[in-house]
């Protein structure tokens, strides 16, 4: 879990020996996470969906031919049916995994690398930079998402490399903003005066003693960011405006077939579930982490 | 009480002079930001219009009419002044007056995001007080589980389940809500009865997690001991003394989802074939639309920050404790 | 005995969570005449405060709360049905908190809580009003009709807490509950606070259960006191017998464990060249908050050796006079160390200081080794972390531990070693043992006092107690509204000419002692 964490990679920057006992109260932590069946059920449904994303081709699923009947229902065969096209809903299902978690995670983790930095860097050294990045950020969150969503396709487009660009920039904010409040908490401890009064370096403050502390947080905001990023990246398929056919998109699924909504439910209510069930597990495990970092 | 009565007039009005500077800085910036952004990519607004076929003449022709040669500041001075002057420009994509078309719109979203609005509010208040009084129960945290999930459903799965429910199988809405100026209102109102329940969903877990720890920080404060062994009864402690503490936490969502639903929302939009904003401000950024986006954007932040300011108003009035500049600063 | 305003027979009360059930007041008894004054003293979870809400009939989630016999003012607590419950609650007790800023509704005017009570015995509006201002002004607060419409945010620490008490004895209650009434109020105040209860006592002729964890304040104002250690009543008597001649193991620990004027023996003196050298000169020290004066022109030095006490109460600016030294804020005026430091090298820390909350003030991801290595690495120490440890007094099994698997006394003695890792020639203390319970005090001055001796460092002593202050310092300064308005050795503070100020400071001290010893 840890290791996909963005922030984690930070204190490479010092170059001291890594603490086998720092992991100790995360692991008391980790294992009761282990004893949340929401969250079992959640990495393993997430899991499921990274598993599904890299290893569709290999398992012989055919997600752009035509392989049987147009519009047939579930059957043996075809347990999710075919499309207007005759081809597997299955396999696309399946593989519609793939564009799903191509913006997702790369976006989610772009998000925390900037929002995070920002936080941290604002949070401990205040003064005017601070001030200006947060009325900055204070105005940009006032303002609805859409705003942001709108002009920056406007401006980037909608490729990969835009919508990942796209969603870091448009997540990055709020991660800042809460790690900042994170990172004022702490500041307002003793241990980090201690630290100053030391002559401890800013970068070993930063690194050693505040991100341990504020890294539940950004491990939450990293897995909401994932879980949004997907979201964002559906919906914009599903407004034409992410992966174009014949991609097996859940998003562009959804909008291709829900004119077929009334005699061929199949078409649209998988790819739903897909969607649906990525979102909610990554959701999911967000809310545990916290239950438990609390 | 004459005193206090007076501060706080005077935070209300500093409020109110502070946000009237503010909202139109915040705009200007945002356009700006808007109109620089959209150049960053190239791309020729005329030979987006006019397709491949036009001759280099006609596409330059094309845009000079439409104001978009020229140096970018010397665009933006002649956008601005026109935006302030009442005219909006022409839109590229809709070949019409971006005023009307963006007014026009504007009053349907208005009336799905206050439906959506009024929906959410009171559901999402039983829900989480509920919660609350019911704190670290089975039912609280199957209540929480349940919304969270319900809401990171993407829009247009809900919907269409919804509709696949409704309108499809019981046969109570139509599948399509496109707003009939003609029908009376009430007709209007169970036309939009879907779109705004969906729209409203995908906000209600965070507003209920919202009423749930302010509801549950009062009823576990030292002030609602005081007042139970005060020995008022239970319904006066909460009318007295829950209500009021529990619901000041929960303005500032409230105001920034206000601003959100009101600027409308693409997806709902999209799927219910509803004529709001939202939509109309994706298809210009997919095309470029610059002028058209422009004043979208202009309409929906000041909505938004309108919503801010009501929302601001209301916590002076709820909350004696307020000192804006230090919710501003935090 | 057949009309005592309260009667507790055997109480027990445990707490259980879905796991496990602890008991936390295990069969206590006492009883409480009509008008008499009760006290009860413990530490932080000895129960007392459990007990208080028993009385008061307050369910806790999750509490049981059994007794043989619970009568408060005649009535059978537990076996009240609601509205019963509801009207005794408004009729026969009233309750006294511990922090009044939080036990007052912060969005609803003072003068309307306190109405509250009036309008539920049935008066009306305007009667309740006229009730209002006049149960304010009983209280001695000023001009109550323009305070009745502050909010609670408005008024001062003590002037929240007049306003609890009138709301408490709105209606003439038979038994008074004071839990830790003055804890967190200055020492003035709380003088006024506890003079204004005895007074209205005296006057209205009601019960008092005061609970406290601060003996000699019980001392001073009850009758009888009892002793609680972890929910056991282990000695009860008259108050001033407890106090001079404690007979229970636990209440001995407790009266040696008090920094107390009247019986501190002061520093020794036989050192006469302690702090004739100096280390420290402060000339024209000042600093301001948004226009406010926090600390204004202070001058003084600090001599090598030698321990320097500050005394003051909340806001007098002694917080900030420590962190300026420490170099932690921007401040007008100079901070100057003797040369031979100044010209260290390479260059290490001049200043390290030990804050008043154990909890905050290490890291919580980080070992106790980890603190220490890192710390003697930055302040150019010698020893090893096993070395520091055994200096200060901790087990060097605790060295691979987090923080929050530490006692408090722990924490601190961590805190302290983590400021002695190396070579630091002064020690700021902000409050060190104020967030710790009395029997764990003494032994942290204790280790201060033994280290400060060991190693020759200069200490700035800052505390809000003059007797812990007075118990180390050689010299004591007093800020009263960012101004040092005196400085004089230990000794001659008590006995020679001070500041009106600090007359005031050391009367209230004195007082609250003297009395208590004397017996009420």
């Amino acid at each position: 879990m840890t290791a996909t964490i963005p922030g984690s990679a930070a204190p490479a920057v010092d170059s001291l020996q890594a603490d086998a006992s720092e992991a100790a109260p995360g692991g008391s932590r980790f294992r009761s996470l282990l004893r949340r069946p929401s969250f079992i059920v959640s990495v393993l449904i997430v899991v499921w969906w990274v598993v599904a994303a890299i290893g569709w081709h290999l398992v012989g699923l055919q997600p752009y031919a035509k392989t049987g009947e147009l519009l047939a229902s579930p059957t043996w065969a075809h347990p999710f049916g075919t499309d207007n096209l005759g081809r597997d809903m299955f396999a696309r299902v399946v593989a519609g995994a793939g564009p799903a978690l191509l913006i997702g995670p790369f976006g989610a983790l772009l998000a925390t690398i900037i929002g995070g930095a920002l936080g941290l860097v604002a949070g401990y050294y205040r003064g005017v930079v601070d001030t200006l990045m947060m009325r900055f950020f204070d105005v940009l969150l006032a303002l609805p998402s859409l705003i942001f969503l709108v002009v920056l396709v406007g401006a980037f487009g909608i490729g990969p490399g835009a919508l990942i660009l796209i969603v870091g920039i448009l997540f990055a904010p709020g991660i800042a903003r809460i790690i900042r409040a994170a990172t004022l908490v702490e500041m307002g401890k003793s241990y980090v005066t201690a630290a100053k009064l030391q002559g401890e370096r800013d970068v070993r403050i930063l690194f050693r003693e505040l991100l341990p502390n504020v890294l539940p947080n950004l491990v939450i905001q990293a897995t909401l960011s994932l879980a949004a990023a997907v979201f964002i990246t559906a919906s914009l398929s599903f407004l034409g405006l992410g992966s174009q056919p014949p991609s097996a998109d859940w998003g562009l699924a959804i909008n291709e077939n829900r004119v077929y909504l009334q005699t061929a439910w199949w078409t649209v209510v998988f790819p739903a579930v897909g969607v649906a069930s990525l979102v909610v597990a990554a959701n999911l495990i967000a809310d545990n982490i916290r239950e438990v970092s609390r | 009480m004459t005193t206090t009565s007076v501060e706080r007039r005077t935070v209300l009005l500093g409020l109110l002079g502070r946000r009237i500077v503010q909202i139109p800085v915040v705009l200007l910036v945002v356009s700006i930001l808007t109109f620089w952004l959209l150049q960053v990519v190239p791309g020729n607004p005329g030979r987006n219009a006019l397709g491949q076929y036009a001759t280099v003449a006609q596409v330059r022709a094309w845009n000079h009419t439409n104001g978009l040669d020229g140096s970018l500041v010397g665009r933006y001075l002649h956008w601005i002044g026109g935006f302030f002057a009442g005219d909006w420009g022409q839109s590229l994509v809709y070949s019409t007056a971006v005023k009307e078309l963006v007014i026009g719109r504007l009053g349907n979203s208005l009336l799905l995001g206050l439906y959506a609005f009024v929906i959410m509010v009171p559901v999402a208040i039983a829900l989480g007080s509920a919660q609350a009084y019911r704190e670290g129960r089975r039912s609280d945290r199957a209540i929480t589980v349940g919304l969270l999930s319900l809401s990171a459903v993407p829009e247009f799965v809900v919907g269409v389940v919804l509709l696949l429910v409704f309108a499809v199988w019981l046969r109570v809405v139509p599948v399509q809500s496109a707003a009939d100026a003609s029908g009376d209102f009430l007709d209007r109102l169970r036309v939009m009865t879907l779109p705004a329940v969906v729209l409203a969903l995908g906000y209600l877990a965070v507003l209920t997690r919202m009423v749930r720890s302010g509801t549950s920080e009062a009823i576990t404060s030292q002030f609602h001991r005081t007042a139970v062994l005060k020995g008022l009864s239970p319904a006066a402690v909460v009318r007295r003394h829950v209500i009021r503490n529990a619901l000041v936490p929960t303005l500032s969502v409230l105001g920034i989802y206000l601003g959100t639903l009101l600027g409308g929302s693409v997806i709902v939009e999209t799927l219910f074939g509803y004529p709001g904003l939202g939509a109309l401000l994706v298809t210009a950024a997919e095309r470029k639309d610059v002028l058209l986006l422009e004043g979208g954007v202009m309409i929906t932040g000041a909505v938004s920050l309108l919503a801010l300011l009501l929302t601001d108003i209301c916590f002076v009035l709820m909350d004696p404790r307020i000192r804006f500049d230090a919710r501003e600063s935090r | 005995m057949t009309a005592a305003a309260v009667q507790v027979d055997d109480l027990h009360v445990s707490y259980s969570t879905s796991r496990s059930s602890t008991e936390v007041v295990c069969g206590v008894s006492f009883s409480i005449a009509p008008g008499e004054a009760y006290g009860l003293v413990g530490e932080s979870g000895s129960g007392k405060s459990t007990i208080a809400m028993a009385l008061t009939g307050y369910r806790v989630a999750g509490a049981t709360v059994t007794a043989a016999g619970l009568t408060v003012a005649g009535l059978d607590v537990l076996s009240l049905s609601a509205p019963e419950l509801r009207a005794f609650r408004a009729r026969r007790i009233g309750v006294v908190y511990q922090e009044p800023a939080r036990a007052l509704n912060p969005t609803m005017a003072v003068g309307a809580q306190v109405a509250e009570v009036f309008r539920l015995r049935g008066d009306d509006r305007r009667i309740a009003r006229r009730e209002t201002i006049a149960a304010l002004t009983r209280v001695g607060l000023p001009d109550p009709a323009a305070l009745s419409s502050r909010y609670p945010h408005e008024l001062s620490g003590g002037q929240q807490q007049r306003v609890v008490i009138a709301m408490a004895l709105a209606v003439s209650p038979e038994l008074l509950i004071l839990d830790e009434p003055t804890t967190g109020l200055d020492a003035r105040v709380e003088t006024e606070v506890m003079a204004l209860i005895d007074r209205l006592r005296a006057e209205l002729g009601f019960a008092t259960l005061l609970i406290s964890h601060n003996l000699p304040l019980v001392a001073a104002h009850c009758q009888r006191i009892g002793v609680l250690e972890r929910g056991v009543l282990v000695e009860h008597g008259a108050a001033a017998d407890v106090l001079l001649n404690p007979e229970h193991a636990y209440s001995k620990k407790l009266v040696a464990a008090l920094p107390d004027l009247a019986f501190t023996t002061p520093r020794r003196a036989e050192s006469p060249v302690r702090g004739a050298t100096p280390l420290v000169t402060v000339t024209g020290l000042a600093k301001s908050y948004g226009g406010k004066r926090a600390l204004d022109d202070v001058s003084l030095t600090i001599g090598r050796n030698e321990i320097l006490g500050i005394v003051g109460e909340s806001g007098s600016g002694k917080s900030t006079f420590g962190r300026a030294l420490a170099g932690l804020l921007r401040h007008e005026g100079q901070v100057e160390f003797t040369d031979s430091f100044e010209r260290r090298r390479p260059a290490r820390p001049l200043v390290q200081m030990v804050f008043q909350s154990p909890d905050a003030s290490l890291n919580p991801r980080r070992t106790v080794r980890q603190v220490f290595s890192r710390s003697i690495e930055l302040l150019g120490g010698t020893g090893t972390a096993e070395s520091l440890a055994e200096s200060t007094g901790l087990d060097p099994a605790l060295l691979e531990l987090l923080p929050h698997e530490l006692s408090g006394g722990q924490k601190q003695r961590v805190a302290i070693a983590r400021a002695f890792a190396g070579p630091v020639p002064l020690v700021v203390c902000d409050e060190p043992t104020s967030a710790l319970d009395v029997s764990v005090q003494a032994r942290i001055l204790d280790l201060l006092q033994e280290l400060q001796e060991r190693t020759g460092v200069s200490y700035v002593f800052i505390s809000h107690d003059l007797a812990v202050v007075r118990r180390l310092s050689d010299r004591i300064g007093v800020l009263h509204e960012g101004r040092l308005v005196d400085l004089a050795p230990a000794e001659d503070l008590f006995t020679g000419r001070v500041d009106p100020y600090t007359e005031s400071l050391i009367a209230s001290a004195v007082d609250l002692r003297a009395r208590a010893a004397a017996g009420s």
